[in-house]
């Protein structure tokens, strides 16, 4: 059998910067967000600032179509989350 | 002289059906595609009219449904090195004919293979089952590559020095490797086969087409005293990088091949080598790869001058699409040229000095050195992970 010619050298990698983290949130039969769970605790979203979609990468085989959610939490946090439209799932991130 | 000749056909579309099955095996007609030209052709392809060499706006026209898939140079050869290595293992002597055809010289290994079609056998395995090898044994580079061209795929056609005559006979003067110009005079002269060539004396061809005539006849006879050539070995240093998601920034590009031209500098330096040419290639999401070839006026050791070629190629690239993959190749390597260092460094100088040693330290405290450097992918993306990444810093 033919083996890989180019057997000489590593693979360095670029690791993307900002990963989202899986978050708890609890969320009403419209998706909006209700509570957040952060460090174990449920906190109540008191309000929202924002909201937005992101729909991009629809001609890869994994498309993006994300729902953010910028939340004001009962104690004062501002967090931002995601609901992952194509897999499901809450995620937390930096915006 | 007893030489092997194997054989892909259409070597092209063997790799994309290998890289790419679930594209190809869907498609009832394809054919890959080079600057809007047909390279080769799928036979349900060419039943419908579309030949090699052939404009893609005609090609479409003869055949509406054809599925075509854009070329890759890079990947062919990578992939016909890749069977030129394996063939070596087996017989030392290998010579690289055209993309697909590969010829070795069988001198001197009865010992290893008593037994020919063990020896046929070990050759055809050299390619992946899916390229559909043929194999073809003569007396000569000529028998066999008209062996292998008659060969079934996967299959061997072995000739001997007393068939190999009649057994060429009937095939067409077209296989001749000679000019077009001297096949289209045969055929006015009425010489439509190689049997026919043998029934004429051999001075009446050297009369009328001078040395090309002699080897035209000697060839007819299934003579071919032309050796089999090896290839070159090249002394290279290659080193290759991926990305996580595919990479549209110019910058994180220029970013990674400097990080690629670090490491493949470190190899070099063990080696004490300076060098000729740089081989810079891109493969996007989708395959498509783009290749630059720098040759240096000086084999070229200094990672500064290095850099800076390589920096104007990358400013310069246009790149076909979102980088998935990065590959460097120092190749043409020399033996180091000393040159004269300054004898005092400047401050900056043994600032960075002191820098790097204590990132050495770190990484031979933890095995790979913790730090990384950010660099921006592409910052307008509204996905927020792939504005940004951490290139891995290798002091």
């Amino acid at each position: 059998m033919v083996e890989d010619s180019g057997a000489q050298g590593s693979h360095p990698r670029l690791r993307a910067l900002n990963q989202p983290q899986p978050v708890r949130v609890e969320a009403d039969a419209e998706g909006r967000p209700l509570a957040v769970v952060l460090r174990s605790r449920r906190r109540r979203v008191a309000g929202v600032q924002e909201t937005w979609r992101v729909e991009e990468e629809w001609w890869r085989e994994r498309a993006v179509s994300r729902q953010y959610w910028r939340l004001v939490l009962e104690d004062g946090q501002v967090v931002t989350v995601f609901e992952d439209l194509v897999e499901g799932g809450w995620w937390r991130q930096r915006v | 002289m007893l030489v092997a000749c194997l054989l892909v056909p259409r070597f092209a579309l063997a790799c994309e059906l290998a890289d790419r099955p679930e594209r190809v095996r869907r498609a009832s007609a394809l054919a890959v595609a080079d600057r809007r030209v047909v390279l080769e052709a799928s036979p349900s392809a060419a039943r419908l009219g579309v030949r090699p060499g052939q404009r893609l706006a005609q090609a479409l026209a003869h055949c509406p449904h054809l599925v075509v898939l854009e070329a890759r140079p890079a990947a062919y050869e990578r992939r016909f090195g890749a069977l030129l290595d394996a063939m070596e293992r087996i017989a030392p002597l290998v010579e690289p004919g055209p993309l697909g055809v590969a010829y070795a010289d069988l001198r001197g290994l009865a010992p290893l293979f008593p037994r020919l079609d063990a020896l046929a056998q070990a050759l055809l395995a050299c390619a992946p089952a899916s390229f559909g090898a043929r194999l073809g044994i003569g007396p000569g580079k000529f028998p066999a590559w008209v062996a292998a061209r008659r060969a079934r795929s996967g299959h061997s056609c072995v000739l001997t020095q007393e068939t190999v005559v009649t057994w060429l006979a009937p095939a067409s003067v077209d296989l001749l490797p000679v000019a077009a110009d001297i096949k289209r005079r045969l055929r006015l002269l009425g010489l439509n086969t190689l049997g026919d060539l043998v029934t004429l004396p051999r001075a009446a061809l050297a009369a009328q087409f001078g040395p090309i005539g002699t080897r035209i006849y000697e060839l007819a006879q299934g003579h071919d005293d032309d050796p089999v050539r090896p290839r070159p070995k090249a002394e290279t240093i290659a080193v290759r990088a991926s990305f996580d998601a595919p990479v549209a920034s110019r910058e994180a590009v220029m970013m990674a091949f400097e990080r690629l031209l670090d490491q493949a500098l470190r190899a070099m330096a063990q080696r004490q080598r300076a060098a000729g040419q740089a081989l810079l290639r891109a493969a996007t999401e989708r395959g498509a790869l783009w290749e630059r070839v720098l040759t240096f006026k000086e084999a070229l050791s200094d990672r500064a001058r290095l850099w800076a070629a390589i920096k104007l190629a990358l400013e310069q690239a246009a790149i076909p699409g979102p980088v998935a993959e990065l590959g460097l190749e120092l190749v043409a390597l020399t033996p180091c040229v000393g040159r004269q260092e300054t004898l005092w460094l400047s401050s900056e100088t043994r600032q960075r000095e002191r820098l790097w040693e204590a990132l050495r330290q770190l990484k031979a405290r933890y095995g790979a050195c913790p730090l990384g450097r950010v660099v921006e992918v592409e910052p307008w993306s509204r996905i927020p992970e792939r504005r940004a990444a951490i290139l891995a810093f290798e002091p």
